[in-house]
């Protein structure tokens, strides 16, 4: 068998070294029992020189073991430690980079869910302003449909012009142009490039197709001239619809607009955030006047503090505590104390 | 696809919607479980329709805890909402390859043509449940049976009221399977 070195010599002698603590321990507790045996039928002053004793006795027992609890935490508890604290502060370290690479990702997520709202603000107006600008061509062809005929009646045109009327009507309708596209003014991220593309990706409204509905809407209109100038009833009648169909018009141009919105809105591509926590922290400040006005704040605003203070003695509640239940009262409510400073801690 | 002999019921009730002829989205996904029970948070998101979408059906169950949720529903939709149909039943007849299907469906918003949109009250974010209870296909059939070419999905988390809405990638290629499976040779329809 190998020779033990030193250290393992001690370490089997410890053994040894408890087992005649504890006999000293023992010892120590027999002489602090006899001292207080029957200590109810002495005389006080008796009394007092036993207590005393039982007392000395009981700071030796304390001394003897906190000899040996000393030598165990200094040779074997805080070396032993040192591999945690070496750990927990390489842990450490990597924590306070992840974070920093979370708040990085956060703010880049922050920057590109922002334009992704522009991109969708921009996308909202683009489809807008062409259901805009295609309702008002069509209003503005129903309206001059309308209210020519209304003129014709009103004018008691004769019948043998109808063909003429309709002609001219459906030159003049062919000649209207389309409202002015308005501009966006929220672009602030989006560089011209991707706005012209945005713009070229979004259908733009084709009048072709309405134009013909609407020319040939006038030619059926004016088929029934005839009937319409003998009736006298009929002028209020199509000044009438004709105000049904305008606020119809208003009616379904509000309706497109808001559904637009609404469904740019819902397809507004959402950036997945990292989670940061944000906490408020009270700057600690090592000073009486620091912890009067925890205190003092503490008490003032007891009614909204509370339900954040947890202590299992009221007894023990600390300056700490009360500073920490303040924070998060801070946290829930933004509001400020003059005499106490803050930090934001992210986690 | 191809959907034919569109209904729109606006107005009736559940019951009478339920009594209406045709395979809905839950009563195919439901066919192989247990009976249908309400849940507690089932009752919540009910009660959260009604109040939003119903105000007369609403029975002033829980003010405190449903107003709150539906405002921030309100929040997202409250601009198009005078301008959609609200809790409108459909029935409808889709046909693919030969076969035909009834279908019925109840929706919660509507702008037929244009947009379905759908109310969902959930801790649960979209991302997990539209897969998990399969509300793209929901969506799909509202979709199909109002010809709408987008559907929307409108969450509002009971607990926090943050809302979330997602736009649903449509599944036809699911309707048309269940057509095949379910409906009948056009023929004998």
């Amino acid at each position: 068998m190998n020779q033990l070195t030193t250290i393992q010599q001690g370490w089997l002698k410890l053994a040894e070294i408890r087992i005649d603590l504890f006999d000293r321990l023992r010892l120590d507790e027999l002489a602090c029992q006899a001292e207080l045996q029957n200590i109810d039928n002495v005389t006080l002053e008796r009394m007092q020189a036993n207590i005393r004793n039982a007392k000395f006795n009981l700071s030796e027992a304390k001394r003897k073991r906190l000899d040996f609890t000393r030598m165990i935490d200094e040779k074997l508890s805080q070396p032993s430690m040192e591999f945690e604290k070496r750990m927990a502060a390489m842990i450490d370290e990597a924590t306070k980079l992840e974070l920093a690479a979370r708040l990085d990702n956060e703010s880049k997520a922050i920057e590109a869910q922002l334009l992704q709202n522009e991109i969708a603000q921009f996308k909202s107006h683009i489809v807008n302003e062409w259901t805009r600008i295609a309702h008002e061509y069509r209003s503005n062809l129903q309206k001059m449909i309308d209210s020519s005929y209304i003129n014709c009646i009103k004018a008691k045109n004769p019948v043998s012009q109808v063909p003429a009327m309709v002609a001219d009507l459906k030159d003049i309708m062919s000649r209207f142009a389309l409202g002015n596209f308005q501009k966006f003014t929220g672009i602030s991220l989006l560089q011209d490039q991707q706005c012209i593309e945005i713009f070229h990706s979004i259908d733009k409204y084709e009048p072709a197709g309405d134009l013909a509905y609407y020319q040939n809407l006038a030619e059926e209109r004016f088929k029934m001239y005839a009937h319409d100038l003998a009736n006298e009833e009929s002028l209020a009648k199509l000044l009438q619809e004709q105000q049904i169909r305008v606020a119809q018009a208003e009616q379904e141009l509000a309706a497109d607009i808001a559904t637009n919105t609404l469904i740019a809105q819902a397809e507004t591509l959402i950036v997945e955030t990292p989670k940061v926590k944000r906490e408020i922290k009270i700057v600690v400040i090592e000073s009486e006047a620091w912890a009067m006005a925890v205190m003092t704040n503490f008490i003032k605003n007891w009614q909204y503090v509370n339900k954040y203070v947890k202590v299992k003695s009221w007894a023990k509640l600390s300056i700490g505590q009360m500073a920490e239940a303040l924070a998060k009262h801070i946290s829930e409510t933004g509001e400020t104390f003059s005499n106490l400073t803050t930090e934001e801690v992210c986690k | 696809m191809q959907v034919k002999n569109i209904q729109l019921y606006k107005g009736i009730d559940f019951d009478s919607y339920q009594a209406k002829e045709g395979h809905s989205y839950s009563s195919i996904k439901s066919s192989d479980t247990e009976p249908f029970k309400q849940t507690y948070k089932m009752q919540l998101g009910t009660e959260v329709h009604n109040y939003l979408l119903e105000p007369t059906t609403y029975q002033h169950e829980r003010r405190e805890l449903i107003v709150p949720i539906a405002q921030a529903a309100y929040d997202v939709i409250g601009q198009a909402l005078p301008f959609l149909d609200t809790e409108l039943s459909v029935t409808a007849d889709f046909e693919h390859e030969g076969f035909t299907m009834p279908y019925r469906g109840r929706l919660d918003m509507v702008r037929s043509g244009k947009v379905v949109v759908d109310l969902k009250i959930s801790e649960m974010p979209l991302s997990k449940s539209i897969p998990y209870f399969g509300y793209d296909k929901q969506l799909t059939g509202y979709c199909l049976a109002t010809m709408c070419k987008v559907g929307i999905i409108i969450r509002v988390n009971p607990k926090t009221r943050h809302t979330e809405r997602v736009v649903i990638k449509q599944d036809v290629a699911w309707w048309e399977q269940k057509v095949l499976e379910l409906g009948i040779p056009t023929e004998f329809y």
